[in-house]
C-alpha cells in the first residue's frame, strides 16, 4: 500500500503536544519554586524575578503550580481517554458483533448512561466516591465509556454488512481472523479520531470537577482547582484565573487541532 | 459429472411480524465445466440461492450436493472450502480498503494453506496479469482502481485457489458494456482453459446467451423455466419468461415494451400462481393453484393453466 502523507501542520501540532507533555513530565526541573510551599509574606505578588507569573493568595508560585498542574490535567485526561477508549470499544465491539439479546441489553445500558447529563452524573459519582484525583478519573470513566461503546457498536454493525466481510468468509477466513484482519482495522481509525478529539473535552471536564471542588484535593496543583482559588480575586488579580485558564485553553486547542489533523490523515472525515 | 445438485431448497426470512418466502423449493444442477445462468427480477431469490450454496446463510429445507457430497446444513470451510468461490455485485466493496491489490488477491488462498508465501505471491502476480490488470497496480490500494478493474481483481482472487465452481452474483450489473464483455471473455477463458463451472446470476439476458449453457428463470422464489439457454431465450414457454425475453431492448431502435402492470387485484390464496396478478393470460384456475414442473421439449417448465 502507498504510505499516507502527513502534512507539516500535523508534525507542528505533534511537536507542540510533545512539548506540553515534556513540560508536565519535567515540571520538577522546569519549575522555579516548590508549587506547594506557601508563604503569606509573598501572597498575591505580581510577576518578579523569583515568581515569573506572580503568586496566589497563599504565596505559592503560579508558574510552578501551572507546570505541576499540567501533570494532573494532561495525564489524568490521557488516562481517562485511554481507559474509556479501550473499555467502550471492547463493550461496543462485543455488543455489535454478538447481536441478539446481548446487544439489546448492552444498548439499553449505553442509552441509560448517556441519558444523564455527563457532568452532573460525574459530580454525583465523584461526590459518592470522595474527593481525589483517583475518584475523579473513576467518575469520568463511568460517564464517558458509553460514547465509545455506542460508536464502536454502530461502526461494527455497518462494517459487518460490507461485502468484503462476505468475501473474507468465502476466502476461508474464520471469525477471529475476520475480526482482527478486517473488522478492527476498519473501526479503530474513527475511534482514534474520536479519542484524540475527546482529550480536549476531558481536560475541560477534569478542570470543571476540580473547579467545583470534587476533583483534586488541596494542596495538589491542578488547573481547575487553581481557577477555583483565583475566582475570588478576579477583580483585583486577574492573572490568578488567567494563567490556569490560558493553560487549559491552549492545551485544549492543541489537542483538538491535532485530533482534526489525525482525522484528515486517516481519511475518516465522512 | 454433476458438480452441484440442488433439490427442494426453501428459505424464509422472518421480519418482525412478516414472513418473506424467499425460496419456495427450487431444483437445478450444474455439471463440471457448465455455466448455468440464473435470471429473474430483483427480489426473486437469486442472491439467496447463491448465498445458501456458498454456505453464507442457512437454508430452511432441501438438499445441496456439491462435488459428490451433501453440504446441506454444514459450515462453509468444512464442506466446500476452496472449491467454491464467489464474485460479488459491488466490485469495490468486495475488497477491504485497508489492503493493496496484491495482498487482497493473495488473501483468496492464504487461509487454505495451499502454497508457500513466495509461491502464493508469485501466483497472485501471475493471475493479476492473467485477468488483464497492469503490474504497476500490484501495490496500489483498491480505492485507486476502477469498478471494472476491481471486478477483474475479484476474479483473480476467486481463481487463485483453483476452484471447481465460481458463483457470479450479479457481478456484471455495476459495469459498463465494454467491461462486461471483458468479464465474459475472462469467464470463457477460465471455462475452456481451467474447466471451471459457473453459476452466473444476472438480470442481463444478452450476457446469459453469450456465456451460459443452461438457464434457469426465477420468479418469486421458484424456478419457472429451466433448460438450454438458446432454446429458452428463442422460444420461451412460461408467460413470465415470454414477457422477460420481450423486455430486452434492441440496440437499433425501439420495440414494443411489454407492461408489467397489475392486471387483477383478486386476493391470492397460498396456492395461487405467483405471476397471477401480472399475467395477461391468467384465468380463475391460476388463482386457485399452480401446477408442478413438467418436461416440455427437453426443458423443465412450471406448468401453466394458460397452456391447458
Amino acid at each position: 500500500m502507498e504510505r499516507k502523507k502527513y502534512p507539516v501542520s500535523f508534525w507542528v501540532l505533534a511537536v507542540l503536544i510533545m512539548l506540553l507533555i515534556a513540560a508536565a513530565v519535567f515540571a520538577p526541573v522546569l519549575a522555579p519554586n516548590d508549587p506547594n510551599k506557601s508563604s503569606l509574606m509573598d501572597a498575591l505578588k505580581g510577576p518578579c524575578q523569583q515568581f515569573p507569573l506572580g503568586t496566589d493568595p497563599l504565596g505559592r508560585c503560579l508558574l510552578s503550580r501551572m507546570l505541576y498542574g499540567g501533570r494532573v490535567s494532561i495525564f489524568s485526561s490521557l488516562i481517562i481517554t485511554a481507559s474509556v477508549f479501550v473499555l467502550g470499544t471492547v463493550i461496543g465491539v462485543f455488543s455489535g458483533y454478538t447481536g441478539g439479546a446481548v446487544d439489546m441489553v448492552l444498548t439499553k445500558i449505553i442509552s441509560i448512561t448517556q441519558a444523564f447529563p455527563k457532568i452532573i452524573l460525574a459530580i454525583a459519582i465523584a461526590g459518592v466516591l470522595g474527593i481525589g484525583i483517583k475518584n475523579t478519573i473513576i467518575a469520568l470513566c463511568i460517564v464517558e465509556w458509553a460514547e465509545y461503546a455506542r460508536m464502536a457498536r454502530s461502526l461494527i454493525r455497518s462494517v459487518k454488512e460490507r461485502t468484503f466481510i462476505k468475501a473474507a468468509k468465502i476466502c476461508g477466513c474464520g471469525e477471529i481472523k475476520i475480526m482482527f484482519r478486517h473488522i478492527l482495522p476498519n473501526i479503530i481509525p474513527p475511534l482514534i479520531v474520536s479519542a484524540s478529539l475527546g482529550i480536549a473535552s476531558m481536560i475541560m471536564e477534569v478542570a470543571a470537577l476540580s473547579y467545583l471542588g470534587v476533583g483534586v484535593q488541596s494542596p495538589m496543583a491542578e488547573w481547575g482547582a487553581m481557577m477555583n482559588t483565583g475566582k475570588d480575586y478576579i477583580q483585583t488579580n486577574i492573572s490568578l484565573v488567567l494563567v490556569p485558564g490560558a493553560a487549559i485553553f491552549i492545551t485544549a486547542v492543541i489537542f483538538n487541532l491535532f485530533g482534526e489533523k489525525i482525522r484528515d490523515v486517516l481519511g475518516t472525515r465522512n | 459429472m454433476c458438480l452441484l445438485k440442488v433439490t427442494g431448497l426453501t428459505k424464509t426470512y422472518k421480519n418482525k411480524k412478516d414472513f418473506v418466502y424467499a425460496l419456495k423449493g427450487i431444483d437445478f444442477s450444474i455439471k463440471q465445466g457448465e455455466c448455468l445462468g440464473l435470471v429473474g427480477e430483483s427480489g426473486c431469490g437469486k442472491s439467496t440461492t447463491a448465498e445458501i450454496i456458498a454456505r453464507l446463510i442457512k437454508e430452511d429445507s432441501g438438499t445441496i450436493m456439491f462435488n459428490g457430497a451433501e453440504i446441506t446444513g454444514q459450515k462453509r470451510l468444512k464442506c466446500v472450502g476452496k472449491d467454491l468461490q464467489m464474485v460479488f455485485q459491488n466490485p469495490k466493496d468486495s475488497f477491504d480498503p485497508k489492503y493493496s491489490l496484491l495482498e487482497s488477491v493473495m488473501m483468496g488462498a492464504d487461509s487454505y494453506n495451499l502454497y508457500s508465501k513466495t509461491e502464493l505471491r508469485q501466483r497472485a502476480q501471475e493471475l493479476i496479469k492473467y485477468v488483464g490488470l497492469k503490474g504497476s497496480y500490484l501495490n496500489k490500494g483498491i480505492g485507486s482502481l476502477s469498478g471494472g478493474e476491481c471486478q477483474k481483481a475479484s476474479i483473480a482472487r476467486a481463481v487463485i485457489c483453483s476452484p471447481k465452481l465460481i458463483i457470479f452474483d450479479e457481478a456484471t450489473s455495476a459495469l459498463d458494456v465494454s467491461v462486461q464483455a471483458q468479464i465474459i471473455g475472462l469467464m470463457r477463458k477460465l471455462k475452456e482453459e481451467k474447466g471451471v463451472s459457473f453459476l452466473f446470476i444476472t438480470h442481463d439476458l444478452a450476457l446469459t446467451s453469450s456465456i451460459c449453457d443452461n438457464i434457469a428463470v426465477m420468479y418469486s422464489g421458484r424456478i419457472i423455466e429451466y433448460g438450454p439457454c438458446q432454446e429458452v431465450l428463442k422460444n420461451p414457454k412460461h408467460p413470465y419468461t415470454k414477457q422477460l425475453v420481450s423486455s430486452v431492448l434492441p440496440i437499433n431502435g425501439c420495440c414494443n415494451i411489454p407492461e408489467f402492470n397489475v392486471l387483477r387485484n383478486t386476493e391470492y390464496t397460498e396456492n395461487s400462481c405467483d405471476f397471477y396478478a401480472f399475467c395477461q393470460r391468467a384465468d380463475e384456475k391460476c388463482a386457485k393453484g399452480i401446477l408442478n414442473m413438467a418436461q416440455l421439449q427437453g426443458r423443465s417448465v412450471l406448468c401453466c393453466h394458460a397452456d391447458d
